[in-house]
């Protein structure tokens, strides 16, 4: 028996206490090492089953050799191959950058594993209260990984998305019991199968548990009118906590999403479809995160505002329903985690060598740092969409979708969002490029900022770049998980 | 079957919890009313597997009416999380005071 599925997982998790014993031995940066070891070690794994994934098949792993219905079963399929191989790329450009960053002790690359590994958990699983488990397990380290720095402001935003997700998790726990009592199983092919029955005996009970679901859901990929955390924990986060945030949490929340509602209300059950819903929460999300991100004087807090748009735009593509829909709105995710994490990383070395971290403070920064000022511009082109960024393709294929259903206006809308979303980068690119004269924080001492952090700026441009210019290379794997996806 | 049960009981307390989460502006209070939810869930969650007159799921002479042991197992599990989450939040809140002197959310929105 292959032992791949659960290796990936539990690699990183064993990697999360090998980190505090390394205190006891000599190698210097011992944590770091084994964090970046984890990962690749995981890496290899999921790229050892690439090929026959993406030919169509589907890895079942049984924990203890217990068969689906009575055990808990992991699945390698093509939408959780697409899902691992983002969490782990994005995972291993975090470690990279975290490792210039020399406040990050050993404590910090426990909790970033146990994130990690809870993700992969999420993506990898098909029962569905292990899917709970793991989803607490990501929820509870990124807690303490947003309050990390123990200051005033981040720990007040670590206690608001407390709250705000803990309550969400246990109306997820109140769906999963009402579906355990309706139909005995845990296991989410099952769950699928009697799904139809159920509907047929009482229709009111599907919707109760689909807005639960919908509820939880939304508050971890920050649908409107659930978003009200982001702001604050993605602006008051550790700079690279912020792109763990944007990058992987939220996108954990649309990958339950696009999994359980596809899985279990795949054919149109109500009266008011899954589609439905998702594309006008959808266009809800992205207005106002728009809106919102014009009026923001921070750039992280911009930065934020912007993923609730971007995640808008993902919601719109599911929304759409149709198979080119939900192509483009997986590129975006994974163009999104890509683009955003880098403009946070970016954002991050701006911040920490100025000292200033509003827009109206950092006019005329172009003269003091111009590489990473261009690196900003080239991502903040990426995100809005222009060629020949990888931003732009994802965005056509949502758009194209939405013409060829003919829902022209959406299609407007979106066209609106985009504009919009110029319109608040080129205000950040605006004032980076005034002709003012730029003068630093004086109370402030810069952080010296090591060449892992610019390194993996460039990389993370660079794979924009390359996306951009050659989509075909990923075609493959995204059409695959659509596919898995309307199955 | 009584309508005062397990799950009836589970849902009104839910719904207590939600109120105090909307509603108090004491930090604590929040937290409190936290882990009211997650025990509503779970007295609801047990209450699935509970069959009136039946044992634990211990087999000791074949044919027993049993309750669904399942529940218990993943409820188990469900109380580890919750209590966690109670004392990360607490741990918060305290926190908070030491760094703002005051655990009104009304207040700490001012500052």
């Amino acid at each position: 028996m292959n032992h791949a599925p659960i290796l990936i997982i539990t690699i990183p998790l064993f990697g999360a206490f090998l980190t505090h014993l390394t205190k006891y031995t000599k190698i210097k940066r011992g944590a770091e090492l084994v964090a970046f070891i984890c990962l690749l070690l995981s890496l290899l794994l999921l790229l050892s089953m690439g090929s026959s994934i993406l030919s169509g098949e589907k890895i079942t792993y049984n924990l203890g050799g217990w068969r689906a219905p009575l055990g808990i079963s992991l699945q390698v399929d093509g939408l959780s191959f697409f899902f691992a191989a983002l969490t782990l790329g994005i995972g291993l450009a975090i470690t990279t950058y975290s490792l210039g960053i020399y406040i990050f002790a050993r404590r910090y690359y426990s909790l970033l594993l146990i994130a990690l590994s809870g993700i992969l958990g999420i993506v990898l699983t098909r029962d569905i209260f292990n899917l709970y488990v793991f989803f607490e397990i990501v929820a509870v380290a990124s807690y303490v990984l947003i309050s990390y720095k123990h200051k005033p402001r981040t720990i007040k935003a670590s206690f608001k998305y407390l709250i705000m997700a803990e309550s969400s998790w246990v109306l997820f726990l109140l769906a999963i019991a009402i579906l355990y009592g309706l139909t005995g199983t845990l296991n989410m092919d099952s769950i699928a199968h009697q799904m139809p029955t159920i509907y047929q005996a009482d229709p009111k009970i599907v919707i109760v548990i689909f807005s639960l679901m919908l509820v939880a859901f939304g508050i971890k990929c920050g649908m409107f009118p659930m978003h009200t955390w982001i702001p604050e924990a993605h602006s008051q986060a550790p700079t690279p906590v912020s792109g763990l945030l944007s990058g992987l949490i939220l996108k954990a929340g649309l990958y339950a999403m696009l999994r359980i509602f596809f899985l279990f209300w795949g054919a149109t059950l109500f009266m008011l479809s899954i589609e439905t819903v998702l594309l006008y929460l959808g266009l809800a999300t992205l207005l106002l995160g728009a809106g919102m991100a014009l009026a923001q004087n921070e750039v992280k807090k911009l930065l934020a505002y912007s993923s609730i748009n971007q995640i808008g735009f993902i919601l719109v593509g599911i929304g759409i329903g149709t198979e080119l829909g939900l192509t483009g709105a997986l590129f975006h995710i994974l163009n999104h985690s890509i683009i955003k994490t880098g403009l946070f990383f970016c954002a991050g070395i701006i911040v920490s060598q100025t000292g200033f971290w509003k827009i109206s403070q950092l006019r005329g920064v172009s003269k003091a740092m111009l590489s990473m000022t261009i690196a900003f511009i080239l991502l903040s082109l990426a995100v809005i969409g222009i060629p020949p960024f990888n931003g732009f393709v994802s965005k056509l294929l949502i758009i194209t979708a939405t013409i060829q259903t003919q829902k022209y206006w959406v299609a407007v809308i979106l066209f609106f969002g985009i504009l919009l979303s110029a319109a608040y980068y080129f205000k950040v690119i605006q004032s980076f490029f005034a002709k003012d004269e730029f003068v630093t924080n004086r109370d402030f001492t810069p952080r010296p900022v090591g060449r892992f952090e610019h390194v993996t700026v460039y990389v993370l441009v660079l794979a924009c770049l390359v996306i951009g210019l050659f989509p075909d290379l990923l075609r493959n794997m995204v059409t695959l998980a659509a596919k898995v996806v309307l199955q | 079957m009584t309508i005062i049960n397990g799950l009836t009981i589970g849902i009104i307390t839910i719904l207590i919890g939600i109120y105090g989460i909307l509603t108090k502006r004491n930090l604590i209070k929040m937290v409190m009313c936290l882990y009211i939810m997650n025990s509503s869930v779970i007295l609801f969650f047990i209450s699935l597997g509970y069959r009136s007159g039946a044992q634990a799921a211990i087999v000791e002479n074949g044919d027993q009416l049993m309750v669904d042991p399942l529940p218990q197992a993943l409820m188990l599990t469900s109380i580890v999380i919750g209590l966690v989450i109670t004392s990360l939040g607490l741990a918060l809140a305290i926190k908070i005071y030491k760094e703002h002197s005051t655990i009104n959310t009304k207040r700490l929105i001012e500052k």
